[in-house]
């Protein structure tokens, strides 16, 4: 049984001041990860097993996909328990405006956004938020 | 806490009450308050038990849609007093606070809180579901047991069934997640009339707290796995005097750390499930201790703990080409949990489990000339940990009223023992590192560890007696000129016995053991399970290697005045083919590149691209972990 992890990440960020009193900044990243095993290789029982009647029960009646009750050959679909693979987006970006040498305005747009493609026990992690925000900055 | 959060207003407010045109001039206060409001969205169903994406994972303000947000620093200097001071507040569970005082260079103080909520994941079980019938009347979920395969007669159908996995989720509805808070605390005094003393205390507190998912399962019955939520609230505090001295090339320093570790999270209780005990064998019902007809019984449990450290460190500056440093450090951590009434779980009766460390390190660094220096270090680490006894329930067979032992005619507490500790180890480590100026701009480094662990116990836990490593390295720093620079680097470990489980799996080539069932009896496990499986497991697997190469790359260079840029990289090969079975193998490559343009004030940009990759083979699922 195989075990692979890869991640991509690209980020960015700039500050610029175009104005002795206005400031602009922005903040980027991206990340994909994704994550999985290979190679889960299980058998079905031995035959020594498949004469124990109660191992080898014949449970076809019930559940068709799975006659077996007790088959390793079924442990092969936990591979797909394990998958990862998911993409996370953040962006901020902000601007501030000092109206006196004291006194100064700001504000911030923040957004997020996670794409789950790969649901495990936690449920879905897809989310998105965003965020706005305002301040007043005075210095002394 | 709250001390130091009204310590900080208060600053803040002496800070606006001063007039700031007077102060201006002789800027003995300045700093400045930022105060905020923010509007925030998600799409986010809280209804949706509970859960919470990653991307929100350390996101407190998300569950408000508007919140404050507040932040100041300051920062106040006189002719005794020397105050730094900035804080954060983003609602209730996202704060910062950070101050550094200095009264006449005498006295120093510095502290730091940072809190924040992290929400934990929620396991709703739903994949536990290996059954396809239970013992019950069945509903669309749970069928009902079919005509032949039901074994009503062992108990209440709601508590045994021939299910072979099934789950119930107590509390779906439930926030999870903990606030982590961390407040530390430094105080360092110098006294004038004696310059080469100094006296310091440290304190350290950080707590845990909120709600997390705690799970247990029913065994010897169907495997039914249960999730509760579990109030957490757990403290740890850490005090640590110290006293330095220092006279002439000589200084030693002492220090005492006492940690204490105070668990007052809920006691978690579950009713198990009842054995599921074939009448007809009367085989199972005296090999289990507990069952559901003891009522609850508790789980999770998170022992109190104390921890006392001793440290002295010595450097002795020899000459102005040699230096010698020597550390030895005793540490005793305690187990304080020995008055539940349910110790007899746990392993132990009124008695103090322990754990004693003694380490001693020591190095010489010496210049040998203007370009070549030698270190010589060493290592030295004992760890005893107690025994503790293991008192074995002899529970009574259900049909013949005996105990287990009476049947091989050894008597009850036979099976009792004291469990021998896989951690009681000797660690020795020696090396010699060697750095020599090649020629102007380039450095060359090399080195070589010789590693030694010594196991007590290995017999019993069926691991390695001992293990030794050979570790080399060598790296090469070449900075050709003032915009152009190289790092090459190289390691490689060979390490012989590496920690394994010697009985981990059965025999890779599928040779099981002989078949005696199942003519005379299906459930007898002297003829099918224990020769074809516990007796067959005789194979060795690992998840460590016994070979490591890596190497590493890293060059920074500036094609521009304004520009400048990072490529590294990363590459670990590690194998074990000692092994029985497939080998196992290890590769991880990380690197990436970064881009700075930075125009001065006017303008900065930065970029960059990371990769990871990891891949390992032959991954094996069992619990193995060493140090």
């Amino acid at each position: 049984m195989d075990y692979r992890t890869e991640a991509h990440t690209i980020m960015a960020s700039a500050v610029w001041n175009p104005m002795p009193r206005f400031s602009l900044t922005a903040n980027a990243s991206y990340t994909m990860g994704r994550g999985n095993i290979t190679d889960l290789e299980f058998g079905h029982l031995s035959e020594f097993f498949q004469q124990d009647l109660k191992i080898w029960m014949d449970t076809s009646s019930i559940n068709p996909n799975m006659p077996h009750l007790y088959d390793t050959f079924y442990l092969n679909d936990m591979s797909s328990y394990s998958n990862l693979d998911f993409k996370d987006m953040e962006i901020e970006v902000g601007a501030s405006y000092a109206l006196t040498p004291k006194v100064g305005l700001g504000l911030k747009y923040f957004y997020s956004d996670v794409e789950d493609e790969e649901e495990y026990v936690y449920g879905s992690q897809d989310v998105t938020v965003q965020s706005l925000m305002g301040f007043v900055t005075y210095r002394f | 806490m709250k001390k130091l959060c009204i310590s900080l207003i208060a600053f803040l407010a002496f800070a606006l009450a001063i007039k700031p045109g007077a102060q201006a001039e002789e800027k003995a206060v300045e700093g400045q308050i930022s105060v905020g409001a923010a509007i925030t969205m998600d799409d986010i169903d809280n209804d949706e038990d509970g859960a919470v994406g990653l991307g929100a994972e350390y996101n407190s303000i998300i569950e408000k849609d508007r919140t404050w947000d507040l932040s100041g620093d300051l920062s106040l200097r006189s002719s005794q007093l020397s105050l730094d001071a900035e804080g954060h507040y983003q609602d209730g569970d996202d704060q910062e606070y950070g101050a550094a005082a200095s009264f006449g260079r005498i006295l120093n103080y510095e502290t730091d809180y940072n809190r924040f909520f992290h929400r934990l994941g929620h396991d709703e079980l739903s994949n536990l579901m290996a059954h396809i019938f239970k013992n019950t009347d069945g509903t669309a979920e749970n069928p009902a047991t079919p005509a032949g395969f039901g074994i009503s007669s062992l108990g209440p159908a709601a508590t045994v069934g021939s299910a072979a996995v099934y789950h119930t989720d107590h509390d779906p509805e439930a926030e999870y997640g903990v606030t982590y808070s961390v407040w530390n605390n430094s105080l360092k005094v110098n006294i004038p009339q004696f310059p080469g003393l100094k006296i310091g205390l440290d304190y350290r507190s950080q707590t845990r707290k909120g709600c997390d998912q705690a799970r247990t399962m029913s065994k010897c019955s169907a495997c039914h796995i249960e999730g509760f939520s579990k109030s957490v609230d757990e403290t740890t505090r850490d005090f640590m005097p110290k006293v330095g001295f220092t006279i002439g090339s000589l200084a030693l320093e002492y220090s005492f750390l006492h940690r204490e570790f105070e668990e007052d999270s809920e006691d978690m209780l579950n009713t198990y499930n009842n054995l599921a005990a074939p009448k007809h064998v009367k085989l199972f019902s005296d090999r289990l201790q507990f069952d559901g007809t003891n009522g609850p019984l508790p789980f999770n449990r998170m022992p109190e703990s104390t921890k006392d450290t001793h440290t002295v460190k010595a450097r002795w500056d020899l000459n102005n080409r040699n230096t010698v440093t020597a550390a030895f450090v005793y540490s005793k951590s305690t187990n304080e949990s020995v008055d539940h009434p349910y110790n007899v779980l746990l392993g132990q009766f009124g008695e103090e489990l322990e754990l004693e460390s003694t380490t001693v390190t020591g190095k010489w660094h010496s210049r040998l000339s203007k370009g070549l220096s030698l270190t010589l270090h060493g290592k030295y680490q004992t760890l005893d940990n107690d025994e503790p006894f293991v008192d074995v329930v002899d529970r009574a067979n259900l049909t013949t009223g005996a105990v287990l032992g009476d049947k091989y005619g050894v008597g009850a507490g036979f099976w009792d023992f004291e469990r021998k500790s896989g951690y009681d180890l000797d660690i020795t480590s020696i090396g010699l590192d060697v750095a020599w100026r090649l020629m102007h701009g380039l450095t060359i480094r090399g080195g070589y560890e010789f590693h030694y662990e010594d196991r007590e116990n290995a017999e019993y836990h069926h691991v390695p007696d001992d293990t030794t490593a050979h570790k080399f390295k060598i790296s090469a720093d070449w900075r050709l000129n003032h915009d152009l620079r190289f790092s090459f680097g190289y390691k490689l470990a060979l390490i012989d016995d590496a920690y394994a489980l010697h009985k981990a799996m059965c025999t890779p080539n599928n040779s099981f053991g002989g078949y005696a069932g199942p003519k005379t009896d299906l459930y007898t496990f002297e003829r099918s399970y224990r020769p074809t499986v516990y007796e067959e497991r005789v194979a060795e697997r690992t998840n460590q290697p016994d070979t490591i190469h890596e190497l590493s790359f890293k060059t920074n260079w500036s094609p521009f005045s304004l520009v400048s840029t990072n490529f590294y990289a990363k590459y670990r090969h590690a194998e074990n083919g000692e092994i029985d079975g497939r080998d196992w193998q290890q590769d991880l490559f990380n690197g990436g590149l970064n881009l700075v343009f930075n125009m001065g004030e006017k303008a900065l940009f930065s970029a960059g691209y990371n990769y990871f990759n990891d891949k390992t083979e032959s991954v094996y699922c069992i619990a193995i972990y060493d140090g």
